[in-house]
């Protein structure tokens, strides 16, 4: 490990743990390199002999070209459309146009750096010193990556600065190119003319001339009101390729002389690879390697189905770990760390005490929630070139091309790595890992020379996850006699997230406390009352866990929203009317809860053997109800009938996207909570392919009407929040149609089953 | 050896009989259109039309295959026009990773072909393919628009 490298981890240690700032005099990195970080990228003019960089994020070739370079992994949520529009806003462009391309960067600049993920915070939150130093901090590690939602959240004002930047230095190029003065220049997509259309340039021939201009001074971006391009229904950018079929993904990768490799890792959790006996596999057709990686073994070949044959057919045996993972234990583990109070964090107002025993009504109830996989369309792979000159080239569908470059470089004398970032088939956060990328750089180490692509088989992608973990939950409250939440005591229990990941993919410590995403959605929870505890208990498991669509959420929503039923159960009020009278006023949880109400007419008859459930929860900065109709036949057949949700994303940049995103995350938690548990036996996955872990499809899945509040707050994320009302939505549904509480999921536990058309 | 016809065009291909046809498309002929997602016939990623069918690829050998009519993703449009499934694709942006939709295309045009008016009985029948990103509301949607396409004329 190079020094700089080490130096950089640190630092990022800071930004991800949150110990903002702390400490970066002792890295011995001065304040005057942390100022001088173009965290904006708006200073990154530069010719790059021929096209022309104006700030970052825009590139203007001579034949007037323009690309915009989105640092974001386009692994479905359309980033590479909403970001487009937020440059285009101001620099006037039409991005449909076909001299408008969009592309991820290879050049990891401090700009792409995703300082709102890792410190979570927008950059228009008030910076005091310590933040300062963070921010840039996280900038200096040049930290690429996506997660979170939040690419539009990190980026709404410098994306818009960037385009109002480039306009004024094209315009003022214009201006002295054309001998026209500047407010009299007429733009019209990509190029600048004089009122009476004699003059022309193109923004392709203003460029160069464009960086010889001084900054801006003052960028006034347009107001709302002004808006032409953001909030309006653009159309993906990526959708004609996508259609015909000609979208490059990571496993589409086709380089010269390249050859394919398949896995057989190690069954289970901490296993090594021991002994291989070959039994002749090398010897098969169009077989070329045969590469032990430790924890897993690779065959190359000439053909993907000719390796998975042949790794399948090898005699590995395996060292095994001195302890076997066992899911069930984990959750066992946790259940009586809980019964002991035995916290690891707990967090209260402690000048409150609870008094649950003098509540009029008191509500007890204990929730249980599973493993699960990412399950991804397009299984784990990476492409890797490794040189003869050592020079590492890498093509990926990753969540982080930074985690990526410094993966290849951890495994050899790497030099120059450069990560290609592809189209991804699905994220949800197991892009944001490194096996599959470390895997790839081993495989092409040993085959020196010749670009190989791993691809693992569906049941090497689920049985060697990082997952969601399982958690439980004891939910406790008070309520008054008039069905007011007095007391709430939270008690959560999970394997730690960032204790797995960090050690695993940075090399970093865990954190020393529970992480947040273990509480996310509960400690800060609108319904608090006064007089509230949130605790959380922590197992440590070989079991890997990661981040998955909405982490902490999707197990914190479900324990809220089906308590808060719960507790409206226990005060004998409607569910709708309990949370009306139980959140903020002004809360946003309350004001798409209206909207919500009105639009699935919640208050609308019901035929026998039917239920409407109702859940709301704030997560990635946006707020999402969902109201969900089930009917449930005498075999607790579930029929999902329809469902209608209500967003808060703040300023909306493309409706039809968001809507996308709200419709494609409720379905990924209603497939949850229908069908999914990853088991962990004897240290081994249960579950292989999708007859194991079953999916929603069209004949099963409702129709998703989606409904979004009119804003001009900040933008939120979208990504992640339409997973968690899902399954607590769900639950309240079946206990409204069978008076019948399922507090476990998936449903399917508890003997329900989901009707297919 | 194996003789296949792809999208029109023959090819002498030296590959085992047991070879699913996935596996010729994707890593011999390069044509990475048809998508790899199960490996088991589960998920219909794979999706490609043979003599007009809808057909699992990652679970037909090529020796099943030979002497048929293979079709893949990248024949149902031209340089610049879509077919009509694809079209409605586009109206009603339906993809979102996209990596499902050629597989669901292909699902769709042989359906579309053989049921021109279908039932929402026969669309869930035909299309039990899988997608991760939840896009089933807008797939049902562009399938009936196609429909409508086809029927007022609009490309095959």
């Amino acid at each position: 490990m190079s020094k700089k490298r080490s130096v950089t981890r640190r630092i990022f240690l800071i930004g991800g743990a949150s110990i903002a700032g702390v400490g970066i005099a002792g890295l011995g990195i001065g304040t005057g390199y942390l100022a001088s970080l173009d965290i904006d990228g708006l200073g990154a003019q530069k010719s790059n002999g021929g096209s022309v960089d104006l700030t970052a994020w825009i590139n203007v070739a001579p034949d007037n070209n323009i690309t915009l370079y989105v640092p974001f992994l386009e692994m479905g949520q359309g980033t590479y459309t909403g970001m487009a529009q937020l440059v285009a806003e101001e620099l006037g462009i039409d991005v449909e146009a076909a001299n408008v391309t969009v592309t991820h960067p290879t050049e990891e600049l401090s700009a792409y750096a995703n300082v709102t993920m890792f410190l979570n915070r927008r950059p228009e939150e008030e910076a005091g010193p310590v933040t300062w130093f963070s921010q840039r901090a996280v900038a200096a590690m040049r930290m690429v990556a996506t997660g979170g939602s939040t690419a539009i959240v990190g980026n709404w004002t410098s994306l818009r600065q960037a385009g109002a930047t480039a306009r004024e230095l094209l315009k003022a190029a214009a201006a002295q190119k054309l001998g026209v003065p500047a407010d009299e220049l007429v733009q019209k997509h990509t190029e600048f003319s004089s009122s009476d259309g004699t003059k022309s340039a193109t923004f392709g021939e203003l460029a160069e001339l464009a960086l010889e201009q001084p900054p801006p001074s003052k960028l006034e971006l347009r107001k709302p009101e002004e808006f032409k391009i953001i909030g309006k229904s653009l159309p993906r950018l990526d959708v004609e390729q996508k259609v015909r079929g000609a979208a490059q993904y990571g496993i589409d990768v086709r380089l010269p002389n390249m050859v394919y490799a398949a896995l057989q890792q190690a069954p289970v959790f901490g296993a090594k690879i021991k002994s291989i006996a070959e039994g002749g596999v090398r010897e098969r057709h169009g077989i070329i390697d045969i590469v032990n990686l430790e924890t897993a073994v690779a065959v190359v070949a000439d053909n993907t189905w000719r390796a998975k044959q042949a790794v399948e057919a090898l005699d590995i045996t395996y060292e095994w770990p001195a302890e076997f993972a066992d899911s069930a234990k984990v959750t066992a583990d946790l259940k009586r760390r809980i019964e002991a109070e035995d916290y690891t964090r707990s967090d209260s107002r402690r000048d409150i005490p609870l008094h649950l025993e003098k509540a009029a009504t008191t509500v007890e109830a204990f929730y249980e929630t599973p493993y699960l996989a990412h399950a991804t369309m397009e299984p784990m792979n990476t492409t890797a070139w490794w040189k003869e000159d050592d020079t590492v080239e890498v093509w990926s569908p990753t969540q982080s091309q930074t985690a990526t470059r410094w993966a290849a470089e951890a495994v050899g004398p790497a030099k120059d790595v450069k990560v290609h970032v592809t189209y991804a088939g699905g994220g949800f956060g197991r892009r944001a890992e490194t096996d599959f990328a470390i895997y790839a750089a081993k495989v092409a180490l040993a085959l020196k020379g010749r670009p190989v692509q791993v691809v693992w088989s569906r049941e090497e992608d689920m049985r060697h996850d990082d997952y969601r973990p399982g958690a439980i939950a004891k939910m406790s409250a008070g309520l008054s006699s008039t069905g007011k939440l007095e007391v709430l005591k939270a008690e959560i229990g999970s394997p730690s997230v960032f204790a797995s990941y960090l050690p695993r993919v940075l090399g970093m410590p865990a954190p020393a406390d529970q992480d947040e995403a273990t509480l996310e959605g509960i400690l800060k929870s609108p319904y608090k009352p006064a007089a509230w505890q949130v605790s959380a208990v922590d197992v440590n498991s070989a079991i890997p866990v990661g981040f998955w669509r909405s982490v902490g959420h999707s197990n914190n929503g479900f324990f809220m929203e089906c308590f808060a039923d719960e507790c409206a159960a226990g005060a004998g009020v409607d569910p709708a009317q309990f949370r009306l009278a139980n959140l903020p006023p002004n809360s946003p949880e309350a004001a798409v809860l209206k909207l919500l109400l009105e639009k699935a007419q919640w208050a609308g008859p019901l035929g026998n053997g039917k239920g409407r459930g109702l859940a709301v929860h704030t997560s990635f900065r946006s707020t999402v109800g969902a109201v969900i109709d089930v009917s449930v036949d005498e075999d607790k057949v579930v029929t999902l009938e329809r469902a209608v949700l209500a967003c808060d994303c703040g300023t909306i940049i493309n409706p039809q996207l968001v809507e996308a995103q709200m419709q494609g995350g409720f379905i990924f938690g209603l497939t949850a909570a229908a069908f999914g548990e990853i088991t962990v036996e004897q240290g081994k996955v249960t579950q292989g392919n999708f007859d194991e872990y079953e999916m929603l499809k069209l004949g099963s899945a409702p129709a998703v009407e989606v409904h979004l509040v009119p804003s001009t707050n900040l933008p939120g994320g979208v990504g992640e929040p339409g997973t968690p009302p899902a399954a607590p939505a769900l639950a309240n549904a079946i206990f409204a149609a069978t008076s019948e509480r399922v507090r476990t999921l998936p449903i399917s536990k508890s003997g329900y089953s989901i009707a297919e058309a | 050896m194996a003789r296949l016809t792809i999208n029109g065009k023959g090819h002498d291909l030296d590959v085992e009989g047991e070879m699913p046809l996935l596996w010729v498309l994707r890593d011999e002929l390069n044509l990475t259109g048809t998508k790899f997602g199960c490996g088991a016939g589960l998920c219909g990623a794979c999706t490609v039309s043979v003599d007009g069918e809808a057909t699992r690829s990652c679970i037909t050998s090529v020796e099943s295959v030979e002497g048929t009519d293979i079709r893949t993703i990248e024949t149902l449009a031209s340089a610049d026009t879509l077919n009509a499934v694809q079209q409605a694709w586009v109206e009603h942006q339906v993809p979102q990773c996209g990596y499902c939709q050629p597989g669901f295309i292909m699902a769709a045009s042989a359906l579309l072909e053989q049921t021109p008016d279908p039932s929402d009985e026969d669309i869930n029948a035909a299309l039990t393919n899988i997608c991760r990103c939840g896009t089933y509301d807008r797939i049902r949607k562009a399938v009936r628009r196609a429909a409508e396409l086809k029927k007022g004329g609009g490309q095959s």
